[in-house]
């Protein structure tokens, strides 16, 4: 009972003083409403003991709402923070390194389709590109004996170069992506011409 | 001040929170760093490798069989020029056989690196006066080719290799004559009109090959 809890309550105390000390102690009540300490609100009229009990009732749901808008602002942070620079750098940096690699399979189909050496031939072998390389389409062009694919995002750029035999007088043509990709090696009076169609 | 208790909780689990995130981003760049593979020089390497060892390559005999005397310092001006035309320009690019290096124009240290096993091969040029018993000699080694001089005197008209004819002339033979033999099997030269020993002198060029690794690094540039 209360006054086991509450040592500086007086024996001759109303069961209100008893409700109020089960939230805190202590608070000494002499039945006129002074304080006694602590910061607690004046008791002594049964209006401010129901007052009192409403704001502690509150106090609680204050604290769940203020630590939810915390929550959702951290998260909207976090999200602003993650989609504004690490992802968009992250999603160029795994488009160039596809881009490279993508490149790199295309040069050696490029070589591989060079038949052998023999009097005429006429070779024509299908490449695989992806469809789009970080969201964009982009395409595979020749620029002096070299591959080098065009992309509209600034960070992703790849060349390499063909190693071809002395055979090779020419390579043209080019590639988008999106469309059947094809390497057609023919025997021309001067050497083996090479187009990208 | 009563509700907020949990505040500072949630202060501790939001920087938990944001630790665990940094984390994984800092894990997801280790990962990337360590995915880079560096294809366009791989590819090159690789591409450049398989011209090497190729039927037309400069250094060949055949495919996959390098010519060990043009590897060599006194043919080595003919091989750097055919080289230099096969490797891709702005390329930095070292060429090493059983790690001695070939051709080197810049430094690619660093690059990956291709390797290919080929086989090593040095002909030498072997003349014999055969003795010619019953007309015919047995060649010791196999070879692709032989030169065969014939004294005027000798008076052979047709000379087989295997039972197939490699030289004729109804005037009789004379002089050095160079003819194709085959790699495969050992060959039995036969003379009709009975030479003696002296009349005739065999020049054939036996191969000896042995296993060697080829390495190619490759750095395409910026």
């Amino acid at each position: 009972m209360a006054e086991a809890t509450d040592p500086s309550a007086s024996p001759d105390d109303t069961g209100p003083s008893r409700r109020s000390n089960h939230f805190e102690s202590p608070v000494t009540t002499d039945g006129v409403g002074t304080v006694g300490n602590g910061t607690a609100a004046p008791v002594g009229a049964v209006d401010g003991r129901t007052r009192q009990s409403d704001e502690r009732a509150a106090s609680p749901v204050v604290g769940k709402a203020m630590e939810a808008a915390i929550v959702v602002l951290y998260v909207g942070l976090v999200t602003a923070v993650l989609y504004g620079g690490v992802v968009p750098q992250y999603q160029a940096a795994a488009g160039a390194e596809v881009a490279e690699r993508t490149l790199a399979d295309a040069a050696t189909d490029v070589e591989g389709a060079i038949p052998p050496e023999v009097t005429a031939a006429e070779a024509s072998h299908e490449v695989d590109l992806p469809a789009t390389i970080d969201g964009h389409a982009y395409r595979v062009i020749v620029d002096d004996d070299s591959l080098v694919l065009e992309h509209p995002s600034p960070a992703i750029d790849a060349r390499i170069a063909l190693v071809l035999p002395d055979r090779v007088v020419s390579v043209e043509g080019s590639w988008e992506s999106g469309e059947r990709a094809v390497v057609r090696v023919r025997t021309t009076e001067e050497g083996l011409e090479v187009r990208l169609e | 001040m009563r509700g907020q208790a949990n505040l500072p909780a949630l202060a501790v689990a939001l920087l938990v929170l944001t630790t665990t995130a940094g984390l994984g981003v800092a894990v997801a760049d280790g990962a990337f760093a360590s995915a880079d593979r560096d294809a366009i020089d791989r590819a090159g390497a690789a591409a450049l490798a398989d011209r090497l060892v190729a039927a037309d390559s400069p250094v060949t005999e055949r495919r996959n069989v390098l010519n060990a005397s043009r590897l060599e310092a006194d043919e080595a001006d003919e091989t750097q020029a055919g080289l230099e035309s096969l490797v891709p320009e702005g390329a930095a690019v070292r060429v090493a056989v059983d790690g001695e290096v070939v051709y080197e124009r810049g430094d690619p240290t660093g690059s990956p690196t291709v390797r290919r096993l080929v086989l090593l091969a040095e002909a030498q040029a072997v003349t014999i006066e055969p003795p010619l018993a019953f007309g015919e000699t047995t060649l010791p080694r196999r070879s692709a080719a032989a030169t065969i001089t014939v004294a005027e005197d000798a008076d052979v008209e047709t000379v087989r290799a295997n039972d197939r004819v490699i030289l004729h002339d109804p005037d009789g033979l004379s002089g050095a004559h160079d003819v194709a033999l085959s790699r495969y099997e050992t060959t039995t030269l036969r003379f009709d009109g009975d030479p003696q020993e002296g009349d005739v002198t065999v020049t054939y060029y036996p191969e000896r090959t042995r296993k060697a690794h080829l390495e190619v690094t490759v750095d395409a540039g910026p």
